[in-house]
């Protein structure tokens, strides 16, 4: 069985996955330091799962479905953060100003959501998954991912507009307007 | 309501800004910290015959040198007998009564340690005794005039047994922190006699504050063992029973004077004797960018 042989190779799953699983743990911590040891949490616990998972979803979403449980728990029982918060510009800050003010936009207006709904717009917005497979890795109905992501787009909409946005955000935004 | 197409496509092009140039730094299975967690039990497992051998061994050298020295004293008094004819002097062995006592921790006084921890007899060689913090303070040094926000606690939590107190500003235009041992009866500030889970109690006191701690929890909340109402939101872990406010400061201006009060009160219990164990760190994520810390963790360490 294919879902058999890729966790047989779990030194190959981890590589194919990692980046990904670990983009996702840091859309919903926000914190680079604590989706490393997210992630690294998720495949310690996919690992020793691993005789227990039938194959009723796809590897990857049973992974991501671990990952954001670690990420959500992390979440819970780490109030503090003790490192500095991620900067994924900081060693090119004068040449991408502007993807600066966007990234610096979109963070904020993730952090305005609870860490469960950040996970559905990371995994609907940046995953380009379909609502099936978020439910599925959210341990919801697929009615209740729309409810979820539809809240969240508000509520980020409300935040980029009545906040400052960057001029990241209002040159994407005009783009956008203007059928890019 | 339909979702707009438009702001999903910017929230996507976001997201591709954000994460999608971001590298995880663990990219290679081999030497993961997973790989190696995975690994290290493993290792052990296969050591543990070759330890247990060597063991084994050892025991048998020791059983062997034993003999030898039980050998060495019949032959010694063999000879001390036929040479002296009287009977070998016993000396009696006299227990030393330094080998039962620990020594005392250096602590300021007023130390939690109970006197039967304290009079445990030592095993083995004495370990370097660490000192037991008791109290701690921290004085501002900085005037918080001008910083229209003011100075308030913007999260304090026991979420795994250790406090964590996180101010918006720098600890330097904090007045004073103190943390000091305290004990039964409390009263709360109208006078009313109140009670705090716990068999020992430390007094924290934050002074120079322009507000109350907002708290994530409601007050009942704050025992151990009570599960949070709202998700996301921790509350008190072992070995912090409780933490409770006492008093809550009543100033609306950082200045402080003789006759204003600007105080936080809070008494925490804890399941027993304890050190301190205090960090202060800078946690940017509450929007501090003043230089220097912004934050307190006190940890609760068992009395040696």
């Amino acid at each position: 069985v294919a879902f058999r042989a890729q966790l047989d190779d779990f030194a190959g799953l981890y590589e194919r996955t990692y980046q990904a699983l670990y983009r996702t743990a840091l859309g919903v911590c926000g914190d680079a330091s604590l989706a490393a040891d997210v992630t690294q949490d998720a495949y310690l616990a996919a690992y020793r799962q691993r005789a227990s998972f039938r194959g009723d979803v796809p590897v990857e979403a049973w992974l991501h479905r671990i990952a954001v449980n670690a990420a959500l728990s992390a979440l819970r029982h780490r109030r503090v953060r003790w490192v500095e918060p991620f900067d994924p510009l900081r060693h090119d800050r004068s040449a991408r100003a502007a993807e600066s003010d966007r990234i610096v936009d979109i963070e904020r207006a993730l952090a305005r959501l609870d860490p469960r709904s950040r996970a559905a717009v990371v995994l609907r917005y940046f995953h380009d998954l379909d609502y099936a497979t978020i439910a599925t890795i959210l341990g919801t109905s697929v009615g209740n991912v729309g409810s979820i992501l539809s809240r969240s787009l508000d509520r980020m909409e409300a935040e980029l507009t009545d906040g400052e946005p960057g001029a990241g955000l209002a040159v994407v935004r005009e783009e956008a307007e203007h059928g890019r | 309501m339909a979702a707009d197409p438009r702001f999903e496509a910017i929230v996507a092009d976001g997201l591709q800004a954000y994460l999608g140039p971001v590298r995880g730094p663990h990219p290679v299975w081999a030497g993961s910290p997973a790989q190696l967690r995975i690994a290290e039990p493993a290792a052990s497992s296969a050591a543990a015959p070759a330890r247990r051998r060597r063991a084994l061994s050892a025991r048998g050298r020791s059983f062997a040198a034993v003999l030898l020295a039980a050998a060495l004293v019949l032959v010694v008094a063999g000879i001390s007998l036929l040479a002296g004819g009287g009977r070998p002097q016993v000396h009696p062995i006299i227990a030393s009564p330094a080998s039962s006592e620990r020594p005392t921790p250096s602590g300021s006084p007023g130390a939690l340690a109970s006197p039967a921890a304290l009079s445990e007899p030592s095993a083995g060689p004495t370990p370097t005794a660490s000192p037991c913090l008791t109290s701690w303070s921290h004085a501002g040094t900085i005037s918080p005039a001008g910083l229209v926000d003011g100075i308030r606690t913007v999260a304090f939590d026991g979420y795994d047994g250790r406090l964590a107190m996180v101010f918006g500003h720098s600890l330097d235009s904090v007045q004073q922190i103190s943390i000091a041992p305290t004990r039964p009866p409390f009263k709360d500030s109208a006078g009313h006699r109140i009670t705090v889970a716990g068999q020992t109690f430390f007094q924290l006191a934050l002074k120079g504050l322009t507000g109350p701690t907002a708290l994530d929890v409601a007050p009942e909340e704050m025992v151990q063992g009570v599960k949070p109402s709202s998700p996301f939101v921790s509350t008190v872990a072992a070995p912090i029973t409780e933490l409770l406010r006492v008093e809550k400061p009543v100033a609306r201006t950082p200045v402080v004077g003789p006759k204003s009060h600007s105080t936080e009160i809070w008494i925490i219990g804890l399941d027993g004797p304890t050190c301190l164990s205090v960090r202060t760190l800078q946690d940017p994520g509450y929007g501090n960018l003043d230089p220097g810390p912004n934050a307190v963790v006190v940890s609760f360490d068992p009395t040696p």
